[in-house]
């Protein structure tokens, strides 16, 4: 056994050989005849140069076996190697043990070497006691970098579950503060302030932690006053139960960024993947980032197959929606003006209706003064001739002529002075309707413009749609034809006897189902074509039916009264008696007239006389009146009630049957006059002999005034 | 049996010539009738921007002359 201990690369194996030759030594020694030895005092040295020489062991591999020896007896098994006989190094550095080393009192069982000692490349001697009863695996040594690398770079370091020593304050999140600190016994309930600049490193803060609360239990929620000071810019919300993760935390954007005037909420519970963050086209892409490829609407543009495609879905999904759209263009074009032009002109008609009405009363008054006066004339002349005129009756007649006379020239002014207004409203009424007129014709005109070379265009489609549709016809039939052909087939195999006939006749089958199938195909996919081309076809016909209807619905304000003088056809239906006696004035309409509802009241000499322009206004003079606007008579009468509710509320169980009764349904649009005359009659006739009694005058303003209302609504 | 191939043949011929020959001129009549109509429905839109404009024109008139209207009558209601 020549071995040499630096051979040996465990350090058990070590240890069992040097044991193995401690025993063999010792057993050698108890031949010998037995000398006192003390333990404590017995020549280590001796018996180590004994083994040594027993076992030829080299001076420069000698363990310093007293030392060992002496742990043994102190602290059994306790070794001290030096680091090249740990690690192996055959140096040649002999370490003996210094005295007051092996002297000094093993308390730990362990020993801080330097990383000389250690990792036997810094000079410098060096002991170490070696505890064998403990693993060497289970025992923790704290090294520096330094100690354990040299000089070099970082390491990553295993710390012992069950460390020797206590534990080292951490510094940052993870310290852990103990309730009772045995640091500090001057200490008060915990107040520590940071300034803003000491936490955040720009602005002034300050904060309390109560350490007496469980950090994880505390949910701490601070002004930013009592957090920041003053001017403190910061907002933080600081949830202990949540890690620094979770923790959100609101910067102005002028604390994060200096400048700008955002707006940004971090979460830091999400990670910046998931944060949404919206950018603008530049600061995502920086200044030379490509812009978003446009998506092409001009149909003309984009690739045939793909407009051909793309408009068909379109237009199959969107078609109605296209058409409402036109239809509400062309609802913008507008019937409303005209409307309310119409309207103002019915109300012009209405008050020429009126005058005329009142001339008529100062023509029928004047009729009357003067009969009378003519009868006065006669009664003072015959009493003249019979010489019974005493001078008393004579100053009595002459004044009662007298009165006459007066009477007869203020009815004349008066007369002259309606006559007047009659002219220059219907010289007004005259002129609307002209203009009236020029718009229609102007409108109309601009439409036939517009549409006839569409008209033209979509006769000419008509007619290759037409001719299409023959040539479809002519080819199904042909179609058809060979169908025929195709069924004698069949019939003709199956009649047959001969097997190679059938087998004949059925490939022929064959030919012609083939090609069928396919002419078939083809024809259906024009089929396809040509339906989308008649829904084109309808839409835009549909799209000029609509100028249709605005330019006929013009052309009934031109026909009304087309190459007529103005005549009010309704004036002559007006009755107009004495002012307290007098019905309110409306109009017949068209509708009534055919009817048979009865008129108002005309007297045989108004029916026959002449109109203030001198035109026969019998019956058959009557030239029929334009439609008049319709309304629901619940509108009309809401209308009603807003404005004179309150002298006469429109309602309940008579009103609704007055309608019933004049055949007019409440939520039906009517006719506005028919309407008015309903309602007009109602209330008369509810009113008459009451405090609250309508003058017929007073009675005809407010109906027109509601009717003028409701039409206001209405359009 | 000869003469029969043939003349199913020659029927057959025909069939898909007459096919072509429709496919072909209902295709340039759908062709055109589109081509037609793409046409006329711009005009259209031309039609219905100019019509509207027109009809703003004349709804200014029409509203001029209401205003004529209230003028006058406002007038003759306060003679009375």
């Amino acid at each position: 056994m020549s071995e040499g201990f630096g051979k040996f690369t465990s350090r058990k194996a070590a240890e069992a050989i040097t044991k193995r030759y401690i025993a063999e030594s010792e057993a050698q020694a108890a031949k010998k005849p037995k000398q006192p030895v003390n333990s404590n005092s017995e020549d280590l040295g001796e018996r180590i140069t004994r083994a040594k020489r027993v076992k030829g062991f080299s001076d420069s591999s000698v363990i310093d076996a007293g030392h060992r020896f002496r742990k043994r007896v102190a602290q059994p098994e306790a070794v001290s190697l030096t680091p090249k006989e740990r690690l192996g190094n055959n140096g040649p550095v002999s370490e003996p043990m210094a005295p007051e080393i092996a002297n000094r009192p093993d308390r730990s069982g362990t020993t801080k070497l330097t990383a000389g000692e250690r990792l036997g490349y810094a000079s410098g001697s060096a002991s170490e006691t070696i505890d064998p009863g403990k693993n060497f695996k289970s025992e923790a040594t704290t090294l520096s970098a330094k100690e354990r690398l040299g000089y070099r770079g970082p390491v990553s370091e295993t710390i012992d579950s069950n460390p020797p020593y206590s534990p080292r304050p951490q510094k940052e999140a993870t310290e852990v503060i103990d309730p009772n600190p045995p640091y500090n016994t001057g200490w008060k309930p915990e107040t520590v302030s940071l300034s803003a600049k000491e936490r955040l490193g720009y602005a002034s803060a300050t904060e309390v932690i109560d350490p007496d609360k469980n950090f994880k239990s505390e949910a701490a929620k601070l002004s930013a006053r009592e957090r920041f000071g003053n001017a403190g810019p910061v907002s933080e919300v600081i949830d202990p139960d949540k890690n620094f993760k979770s923790e959100a935390v609101k910067l102005s954007a002028k604390d994060r960024f200096g400048y700008a005037p955002a707006h940004e909420i971090i979460d830091p519970d999400k990670n910046f993947k998931s944060e949404a963050v919206t950018l603008t086209g530049k600061e995502r892409l920086g200044n030379t980032g490509k812009a978003a490829e446009p998506i092409e609407t001009d149909p003309s543009k984009r690739p045939a197959e793909r407009v051909s495609k793309l408009e068909r879905v379109v237009e199959d999904t969107f078609g109605g929606l296209r058409e409402q759209m036109e239809r509400a263009r062309i609802r913008l074009f507008d019937r409303g003006p005209i409307k309310v032009h119409e309207h103002h002109y019915q109300m012009r008609h209405q008050r020429s209706e009126h005058l005329n009405g009142k001339l008529e009363g100062w023509n029928d008054k004047l009729v009357t003064l003067k009969a009378g006066l003519e009868r006065h004339d006669e009664a003072v002349a015959k009493q003249k001739a019979e010489g019974r005129l005493s001078p008393n009756l004579a100053a009595k007649m002459t004044t009662e002529r007298r009165w006459y006379l007066e009477k007869i020239e203020t009815a004349e002014r008066k007369r002259e002075a309606i006559q007047g207004k009659l002219e220059r409203s219907n010289d007004h009424m005259a002129r609307f309707e002209n203009q009236q007129k020029e718009f229609a014709r102007r409108v109309i005109d601009n439409i036939n413009e517009h549409l006839a070379p569409h008209e033209q265009e979509l006769g000419k489609f008509k007619g290759v749609r037409d001719q299409l549709s023959t040539e479809t016809d002519a080819f199904e039939t042909q179609i058809k034809e060979y169908l025929l052909l195709k069924q004698d087939k069949r019939q003709e195999r199956e009649e047959s006897d001969l097997r190679p006939e059938r087998s004949r006749l059925k490939r022929e089958e064959k030919d012609i189902d083939k090609l069928l199938k396919e002419t078939r195909d083809n024809l259906a996919l024009r089929q396809k074509e040509v339906a989308a081309v008649d829904a084109r076809l309808i839409r835009v016909g549909s799209r000029i039916d609509k100028w249709k209807e605005v330019r006929n619905e013009f052309a009934g304000y031109t026909n009304r009264h087309e190459g007529e003088e103005y005549r009010d056809p309704g004036a002559k239906r007006t009755v107009v008696e004495n002012r307290e006696n007098r019905p309110y004035s409306f109009e017949r309409t068209g509708t009534e007239r055919e009817a048979g509802a009865p008129a108002p009241e005309i007297t045989a000499s108004q029916a026959v006389a002449p109109d203030y322009q001198g035109t026969p206004t019998g019956p058959e003079a009557a030239t029929p009146a334009p439609e008049r606007p319709r309304v629901q008579p619940r509108k009309f009468a809401e209308e009603w009630n807003k404005r004179y509710g309150s002298r006469y509320r429109l309602g309940g169980p008579e009103a609704r049957q007055a309608f019933v009764k004049a055949g007019l349904s409440l939520g039906t649009e009517e006719d506005i006059g028919r309407v008015e005359k309903v309602i007009g009659d109602f209330i008369a006739k509810k009113l008459k002999g009451k405090r609250n009694e309508m003058q017929p005058d007073q009675l005809t303003r407010a109906l027109a005034d509601v009717r003028r209302a409701t039409m206001r609504a209405t359009i | 049996m000869a003469t029969n191939q043939n003349e199913l043949d020659k029927a057959l011929d025909k069939l898909e010539e007459a096919g072509k020959k429709f496919m072909d001129s209902s295709s340039s009549q759908v062709n055109e009738l589109n081509a037609g109509l793409d046409e006329l429905e711009k005009d259209l839109d031309k039609t219905d921007e100019e019509l509207s404009t027109f009809a703003d024109e004349i709804a200014d008139e029409i509203d001029a002359s209401i205003a004529e209207m209230e003028d006058e009558y406002a007038k003759d209601a306060a003679e009375e």
